[in-house]
Formats: C-alpha cells, sequence, structure tokens
C-alpha cells in the first residue's frame, strides 16, 4: 500500500478538498442570513436555494474527492516568482487606484507591468502607455460624461 | 414584404444611410471596448436623439444597438476580453483560435455568423411580429424555469474538462448568483455587509476577471515561451470549408437567438450560452470544443445578434422591452412621441420602416467593415506581450469600473483573476461558472415565483403544457447519447 | 434637422460640450447671471444617482442636465454610485463638503434604506429636499381575464379571497404601496409575486399569472390600448389625463394615495441661501421643453416638476407611511 503523501500530491485532491471547504464555508453562511419576517414569508425561505446548491456541489465534490485516490500521482508545473510579482502588482495598483485616480494610475500600472515583463525600453512602454492614457480620459470623461475618480491629485489632468 | 421593401427604399435616404453608417461604426467601437457597451452608449445619447427627427433617431439608436452585439466578439476573440457581456460564449472558442495565430479566421466568422443571424430576426420580425408578441405571454414563471433548467441540462459536457468538474464549476456559477437581495424575501445573502453587492455580483467584472485576468496571469507563467505567429496566417479569412462546417451552428444560433430574444425577460447573453450548449450537443467535433472550434463561434455570434431582432419584437409589439438596450430604445421611442403597440404597425409604419432598415443597413455595413477591418484586428495578436497585456489590463480595469463606478467591482475583477488562474491550473473551465452565473438567477427565481403562483403546490408544473414540454424535450436530449449508444450496441448484436 | 445633429455627422464621437454647448448659446446672458449670485455655484456640480449608467433614475437626471448648465452656468456630471439601493449614493454624499456642489437624485428606496438603517450615519432628518422631478401615480390594474371588471367588485372579492400582486423587489418601495393600499381599502393582504420589472408584471398580468398588480400607467400602455390589462383605480389625487374613465380611490370613498417620484436633494449642512439657488435652477431646467417632453412621453404629468415645500412635504408623508407599513411587517429596526 503506496504511502498516503504520495496521493496527496495527485492535484485533483486538492481540487476537491477546496471545493469542499467553500462548500462548507458558505454553507455556514447562510446560517447567518436575517431571519424573514412571517408576514414577509410564503414558501421557500432565502436559505433554501443555496443551501441545495451547496449540497450538490458537496456532493461532486466527494465523488471527484473519491475518484482521485485511485489517480497516479502528478506534479503541477510550479508556479513561476514572476506570477506573484504580477498579482501583487495588480493588487497594489487597486490599493492606489482611488488615491491616485484612475488615469493616473493606469498609465502607470502599463508601464510598470510592461517593465516586470522584461520590456526594458522605458521610452517605447511610455510612448505605448501615454496616448492609450490621453485616449481614455478624453473618450469616458471628457465625451461621454462618466466619472472616474481623480484622486486628490486629479488637478494634474485637469 | 413587398410593401415593406418598399416602405424602407423610401425611408432609406443617402443622409439616413450616413446616419446608420455612423451608428455602425460607433456601435463596433463600443462594442468591442470592455466597459462601454451598447446599452450604455444608447442611454449616454439619448438626450442627443431627442433633438434629431424621429425617424432619424431610432434609425441610429438601432444601428448602435445591431454593431454594439458584434463588436464585443472583437476583443472577445483577440484579447479574452469579451467587449459586451453577450459576446462571453464567443470568447470560449474565439480566444483559443487567435492564440494558435487564427484571429483573422475567427473574426472573419464572427462577421459572416452575426450578420447572417441578425438578418435572419429581422426577416422574421417583418413577417412574424405580431404573431411572436403573443408568444411573449405565453411564457410566465413555470416556463422560464423550464427554460433554465434546459439550459443548465448541458453544464457536463461544457468546458471540455470532464463533466465532473464542469459540474462542480456550474453550480459555483448558480451560487454565485444567489449573491444579493433575494428577490422574493428581502433579504441580503453572501454580501457580507458590503453595499457593492446588495444588488448580486456584478457580471462584466466577473467576466473580465475570468477571462481577461485569468489570461494576463496565465500569460506570466509562460513569458519565457518564444511566441511565433505568422502575420499572414494571422490576417487568413475563413474559407469556404469553414462556412460549410459553421452552416448549422449558424442555423441553430439564428432560430434559438430570435426566439430567446423575443422572451421579455432573456437577452443576447442568455442566447449565447443557451446556443453554445445545442451547438456543442448537435456538433460532430465535440472535442474541438474549448480549444477553437470555429462552431463555438459562428453559433454563439449568430444567436446574439439575432437576439437582437428578437428583443424588439416585444419592444415595437408590446411596448415591452426585451433587453438593456431596447429599453433606452424604447424611452427614445416614446420621448419621440412613438407609442409602440400592435397598432404601431397600421398607424406609424415609418418607425416600424427605420428599424427594420436600420438593422438590416447596419449589418450588412459591419460584414463589409467586418470583413476589411478583420485582417487589420488580427495584427493586434502580433504585439509583443510585455506591450499588450498592459494595455488588456488597462480596459479591464476600466471595463469593471465604469458601469457602476464601484471599487469594489474592481476587486470583485482581480478576485475572479486569481481564481479563474487556479481554475485552469487544475482543470476547471470558466465556461460552466459563467453559464451558472447567468442561468442560475432565473432558476431561482422562477422557481420561487411559480411556487407563489401555484399556492406551493408542485404539481402546478404539469398544468402547464410549455413547461412540461420543455421538460420533456431536456430529458429527451439529455437520454439521446445513452439511447444512441443503446441502439448501436443492438445493431452490433443483431449483425 | 437641427443643429446639433449636424455634428454628428462630421464627428462620430459625439462630445457631451457639443451636446450641451447648444443652450449654452442660446442664453448667452448666464454669465452675469451666476455673478449675481455670490459667484455660488463655483465649481462643477455633482448629480449622485443610485442608477447605473442607463437606469430609469439616470435618464431623468441626464434630461435635466440638458438645460442644467446654461441655468447653473456651470457644467454638472451624473455620478452613479450603484449598489446598497440607495445607500451607496448617499454614502458618496456623505463623504463630500456640504456646500451645495453636490446634490442626490433621490428615490423612495433611499429612504427605505435609511429607515432600514442601512446607510450608515445617515438619518432621515439629514436629507433635505430640493425639487421634485418626477411622479408618476400608481394605478390598480388587472388582466384582461380577470372577472372583476370594476373596482368595488375587485375590491369586494379581495375581502372575501387572498389575491395575488406582482410587484418588485421584497420589501421595496412597490410592495409597501400595495401593503398600504390593502388596508387603506379593507381588503386582505394579498400573496406578493416579485418579478424583476413592471415589463414582467404586464406580462404576468395579461397571461393570468397574477391577479392584480399596481403599475404606474405608461408601463403596460400597449396592453391597456389592447385591451389586455385593464385599469380600475387611480391612486392619486385626482383623475389622470390619460386615464380619465379611472375613478380615483377618493371618489370610491378611501383614501390611498401612491406614486412612484424621484427628486433632487442635499444633505443637511448646506447653506440655506444656496438651497433656495439649487431650487430655483433645478426647477427652471426641469421646465424645458426638453423635460416636458420627456414627462409626457413617458405618461407622467408636467405638475411632477414641484418645488422643495411639495417635494418635502411628500417626502415626509412617506417616511411617516413607510415606517408604519415596515414595522407592520417586522422588518423595521
Amino acid at each position: 500500500m503506496p504511502g498516503p503523501r504520495v496521493r496527496w500530491r495527485h492535484p485533483d485532491t486538492r481540487a476537491a478538498i477546496a471545493v469542499l471547504a467553500v462548500a462548507a464555508a458558505a454553507f455556514a453562511i447562510t446560517f447567518t442570513f436575517e431571519t424573514v419576517p412571517q408576514a414577509l414569508m410564503e414558501g421557500m425561505g432565502p436559505e433554501r436555494f443555496p443551501q441545495l446548491v451547496i449540497g450538490m456541489a458537496s456532493a461532486l465534490g466527494l465523488l471527484l474527492l473519491w475518484r482521485s485516490r485511485t489517480l497516479p500521482p502528478e506534479a503541477l508545473p510550479a508556479i513561476p516568482a514572476i506570477v506573484f510579482a504580477t498579482v501583487g502588482l495588480l493588487v497594489a495598483t487597486i490599493l492606489v487606484l482611488p488615491w491616485l485616480g484612475v488615469v493616473p494610475t493606469m498609465t502607470g500600472a502599463m508601464i510598470a507591468l510592461g517593465y516586470l515583463w522584461g520590456e526594458r525600453r522605458l521610452w517605447l512602454l511610455a510612448a505605448v502607455a501615454l496616448p492609450f492614457a490621453a485616449g481614455v480620459h478624453l473618450l469616458f470623461v471628457r465625451t461621454l460624461g462618466i466619472s472616474l475618480p481623480v484622486g486628490p491629485f486629479g488637478f494634474i489632468l485637469g | 414584404m413587398i410593401a415593406f421593401l418598399t416602405g424602407v427604399q423610401q425611408i432609406m435616404t443617402g443622409e439616413l444611410l450616413l446616419v446608420v453608417f455612423i451608428g455602425t461604426l460607433l456601435g463596433i467601437f463600443v462594442g468591442a471596448l470592455p466597459g462601454l457597451s451598447g446599452s450604455t452608449t444608447s442611454a449616454l445619447l439619448l438626450p442627443l436623439t431627442v433633438t434629431m427627427n424621429p425617424v432619424t433617431a431610432i434609425a441610429f439608436l438601432g444601428a448602435i444597438y445591431c454593431a454594439a452585439n458584434y463588436g464585443g466578439s472583437i476583443t472577445a476573440i483577440l484579447i479574452n476580453t469579451p467587449g459586451d457581456p453577450s459576446a462571453s460564449a464567443t470568447a470560449f472558442d474565439g480566444y483559443p483560435m487567435a492564440a494558435r495565430g487564427e484571429a483573422g479566421r475567427a473574426l472573419g466568422m464572427s462577421a459572416v455568423a452575426s450578420t447572417i443571424g441578425g438578418i435572419f430576426s429581422v426577416l422574421v420580425l417583418v413577417v412574424a411580429t405580431p404573431l411572436l408578441s403573443r408568444f411573449a405571454y405565453s411564457f410566465g414563471p413555470p416556463e422560464y424555469f423550464a427554460l433554465a433548467v434546459f439550459g443548465l441540462s448541458m453544464l457536463g459536457a461544457v468546458g471540455g474538462a470532464g463533466a465532473l468538474k464542469s459540474l462542480i464549476a456550474g453550480c459555483f456559477g448558480v451560487l454565485l448568483a444567489c449573491v444579493g437581495m433575494d428577490l422574493t424575501t428581502g433579504v441580503e445573502r453572501f454580501t457580507f455587509g458590503l453595499p457593492d453587492l446588495t444588488d448580486g455580483i456584478s457580471f462584466v467584472p466577473v467576466l473580465t476577471g475570468l477571462f481577461a485576468v485569468a489570461e494576463l496571469i496565465d500569460q506570466a507563467t509562460r513569458l519565457d515561451e518564444k511566441l511565433v505567429r505568422l502575420p499572414m496566417a494571422a490576417a487568413k479569412l475563413p474559407t469556404v470549408g469553414d462556412f460549410r462546417k459553421a452552416g448549422k451552428s449558424i442555423g441553430i444560433g439564428s432560430i434559438l437567438g430570435t426566439l430567446i430574444g423575443v422572451l421579455p425577460a432573456l437577452g443576447a447573453t442568455t442566447a449565447a450560452i443557451i446556443t453554445y450548449n445545442e451547438v456543442r450537443r448537435f456538433s460532430r467535433y465535440k472535442e474541438e470544443f474549448g480549444k477553437g472550434a470555429i462552431e463555438g463561434i459562428a453559433g454563439p455570434e449568430a444567436a446574439n445578434n439575432s437576439a437582437v431582432g428578437g428583443s424588439m419584437v416585444p419592444t415595437l409589439a408590446l411596448g415591452i422591452p426585451g433587453s438593456a438596450t431596447t429599453a433606452i430604445i424604447l424611452a427614445g421611442l416614446l420621448v419621440q412621441g412613438v407609442r409602440p403597440g400592435p397598432h404601431l404597425f397600421n398607424e406609424q409604419p415609418q418607425f416600424l420602416y427605420a428599424v427594420f432598415g436600420s438593422m438590416l443597413a447596419a449589418n450588412l455595413i459591419f460584414l463589409v467593415l467586418g470583413l476589411f477591418l478583420a485582417k487589420l484586428f488580427a495584427m493586434i495578436t502580433l504585439i509583443p506581450n510585455a506591450l499588450l497585456w498592459p494595455g488588456v489590463l488597462f480596459c479591464s480595469v476600466i471595463g469593471a469600473y465604469a458601469p457602476n463606478q464601484a471599487m469594489g467591482d474592481v476587486w470583485t475583477m482581480l478576485a475572479f483573476g486569481v481564481i479563474g488562474f487556479f481554475f485552469r491550473r487544475h482543470g476547471f473551465s470558466p465556461a460552466p461558472l459563467v453559464m451558472g452565473l447567468v442561468l442560475g438567477q432565473m432558476v431561482e427565481e422562477s422557481l420561487k415565483q411559480s411556487l407563489l403562483i401555484f399556492d406551493q403546490r408542485w404539481m402546478g408544473f404539469l398544468e402547464r403544457p410549455i413547461a412540461v414540454t420543455l421538460f420533456i424535450v431536456t430529458l429527451t436530449l439529455l437520454a439521446l447519447p445513452a439511447l444512441a449508444r443503446g441502439v448501436r450496441a443492438l445493431r452490433g448484436r443483431a449483425a | 434637422m437641427t443643429v446639433s445633429f449636424r455634428h454628428t455627422r462630421t464627428r462620430p464621437t459625439l462630445s457631451r460640450r457639443r451636446i450641451l454647448a447648444t443652450p449654452l448659446l442660446a442664453a448667452p446672458f448666464i454669465a452675469g447671471h451666476a455673478w449675481a449670485q455670490e459667484r455660488f455655484p463655483s465649481r462643477t456640480i455633482e448629480v449622485v444617482t443610485h442608477a447605473g449608467v442607463g437606469g430609469g433614475t439616470d435618464i431623468t437626471a441626464r434630461m435635466m442636465m440638458v438645460q442644467a448648465p446654461a441655468e447653473f452656468g456651470q457644467e454638472l456630471v451624473v455620478v452613479n454610485r450603484v449598489g446598497g439601493s440607495g445607500a451607496a449614493a448617499l454614502a458618496y454624499a456623505a463623504s463630500k463638503p456640504r456646500d451645495g456642489h453636490t446634490i442626490l437624485l433621490i428615490t423612495q428606496t433611499h429612504l427605505l434604506t435609511v429607515m432600514r438603517n442601512r446607510a450608515p450615519g445617515i438619518s432621515y432628518s439629514d436629507i433635505v429636499g430640493l425639487a421634485r422631478a418626477t411622479e408618476d401615480p400608481q394605478v390598480l390594474m388587472v388582466g384582461k381575464g380577470s372577472p372583476h371588471k370594476t373596482a368595488q367588485a375587485f375590491i369586494a372579492a379581495a375581502k372575501a379571497q387572498k389575491m395575488k400582486f406582482g410587484t418588485t423587489q421584497v420589501g421595496g418601495v412597490d410592495h409597501l404601496a400595495v401593503f398600504g393600499f390593502a388596508k387603506q381599502a379593507g381588503i386582505q393582504q394579498p400573496t406578493i409575486v416579485p418579478f424583476r420589472g413592471g415589463g414582467d408584471i404586464a406580462i404576468n398580468l395579461v397571461s393570468g399569472n397574477v391577479d392584480a398588480a399596481l403599475l404606474n400607467p405608461s408601463e403596460p400602455e400597449a396592453q391597456i390600448r389592447a385591451g389586455d390589462v385593464i385599469p380600475l383605480l387611480t391612486l392619486h389625487e385626482e383623475r389622470i389625463a390619460t386615464l380619465k374613465d379611472v375613478p380615483t380611490a377618493k371618489e370610491l370613498g378611501f383614501t390611498s394615495v401612491h406614486a412612484t417620484t424621484r427628486g433632487f436633494a442635499v444633505l443637511k449642512g448646506v447653506p440655506e441661501d444656496r438651497i433656495a439657488i439649487l431650487e430655483d435652477r433645478l426647477v427652471k431646467s426641469m421646465s424645458s421643453p426638453l423635460f416636458r417632453n420627456y414627462l409626457d412621453s413617458t405618461g407622467q404629468a408636467r405638475s411632477s416638476v414641484a418645488g422643495r415645500q411639495v417635494w418635502q412635504a411628500q417626502l415626509d408623508a412617506f417616511n411617516a407611511d413607510g415606517r408604519e407599513a415596515l414595522t407592520a411587517l417586522g422588518v423595521a429596526q
């Protein structure tokens, strides 16, 4: 009998456990829903349908777990560091977005992402990003009147 | 029909054609841009159209509506970012095609299928509007429930990642559709006290995250791979063989799209999703789906454009808009003093001619433009990743933020980007999740509404002929593969 | 063909400035006009709505804004803060200085959100009405298959039997109107079948899936004309011009007035003189032919546009009724 650690390595096992964990969390949340006053309550309560769906997802997750038992262990390719850097950059971008405003932040993010991905010609990155930003600003803010947040430094853009 | 063509001919002056042309160009443009949809643009231009003469205004809005639905497919194919939610099914196969260097084929097919679907639906609109409008009345909650079940019945088959994983993804899609205030009790569910979630999880950010941002993160894992795409192959248009292969899909898409479009509660997005399922079910090349099947582009594109004509039926004949954009067009008609309803066909036919004529013209214009520009657009796939994807990121953020102007939507987009990345890594497909999200709300709400109407008797469904028929069709189609296998086995034994 | 249209032929992307420039040119005297009023407004005014771009309330705001720059001497922009049934819009307005440069376009939904304590830090007394924009009366309607062809017959039947009413969101404005009407008419509280919009309700009235509904007269207009939907009773002070034969509740001997309203408001703290300026300019902006045309086309009376006295009184009345209804339904905290 092969050791459980080897079986544990099959990616489907991990996926199934993730599915079950999310389902369990969602199921727990359904108990925190506000109670419906009697006068409004007719037929199905708000928690019934989600619970039904969660039940189905859990059953399918268990099936996936059961099926992955017999699969040969297999390793997924490692996630390269650049992926974490990219996601980190995205998080940072969205964090500063309300403060710097959409157009300046996204111009910076465009250049930063291009640089991170190995394009070292900064002039080229800027040459792509700046007209892009100007275009978006002109189209959304000036032409269509959809307001985008400008942030405290919005005055730079007028 | 003759009277109609004469009417259209009379109304289609050079000036009006120019307006339609501008509307079409504008429509393709805003349709392709994530964050600007046909409905948003029409709404923003509504005050302007008030100053136009009525026929011009309606033709202008109609052209934008038609072209925006086609435009959405351009970005869906090129950068995996549906420019309009209705193009999400197009991304399932369009992007894989573009990724292997066949953007031109995909774009060309999208233009042709869209035009055929669009023109088919306009012709149906001309001939059968009074008839079809009664069809809308026969669809109540029980019928919508049966239709949603029909749509969901194919969940296990889509995505090409194994039925089990697709069903799990579909369940989570349906669960996501539960987020927000419950229609029948007013209770907030899974909102965590965040106001951005009370009206439900926004569809566009989820879509942008699952497709565009997940692809961006995935690209980061493959930066070392050298991409060699031949410019000539990228710009190649579809061949006669492609059209022969996709003919059936275009047919299925046109018919389903028109019928689903006629139903006021459903629009182009649902039409495209349900069609994608059906096209796959009846395809001889099932294994290609999700990996770049040309039928997977033809069907949904024909469907989302024929849904445009379909949704005009209840708008014009009943005064009940069949989609977000037709709601704006309806407002445009009302402001111009046009009262939609059955009498419109006798009393003010010139407006119908304007609508029909402009939609026909817009379809033909974007066909020519689409085929002409496909070669040019296809070159976008040749831009180096380090320059292209930052631009996609910019578009995605704007697309997620602009419609509701909520930062929560931008976070939703990022979260679904990461989820989409792990989905792919573990062999789950985003397609069933999107389907669950589109149809989930309809399943739950129509079920609860039906039970209220039936005084909580489940047997009530059996008293509704259309619903029963739909349930039977669903079961039959589900059992069909097994039946076919059984028949084949029997024959084998007999031989 | 009009002037502003000609621009579209030469410029495919339509400039909002261009659109707004037309009325601006027509009123060259506004610069001096604004000067006299201590230069308020001194910068762009934000109009905050809870509807997404293209939603009904958003369109109302944009229709008002076509004429407004000429009246205010300043640009106006719509800020869409969707979410929380108005909570996000109220929170946004609360984060801005109370100097009159941020105005809200509110509906009864905002008030309900405040009543249910879902807009943190804002209570009803913080909302100051400026001007009413639209008022769409509710009308009791049944499908053509209904056995009750008059309001009297319907009410008599509804006393004996529990009817099914189509509404929008449970616990929302339409639901409260049904609750209030049922109480005022002395009928049994009906079963609520909620739908996503007025169009869906009209269809389900025609097909007989629901017994009745309170709808704005413009929603099922085509159905009324075709005889598929029958309006029975107007819940308004007087009869509606387009539905002359439909009696009001008052004529039947009970008071029941319900309407879908939208109007402008600011949060408490804006100086009184500025409130007066805002009220004046808003009413003027909404007296433009374009806005009148918009009201006509959506089946609303031109008297929908009203100053803050009328609007504030209506808000107060709704606040009192709404609280009572929520308590009766057991959802008020």
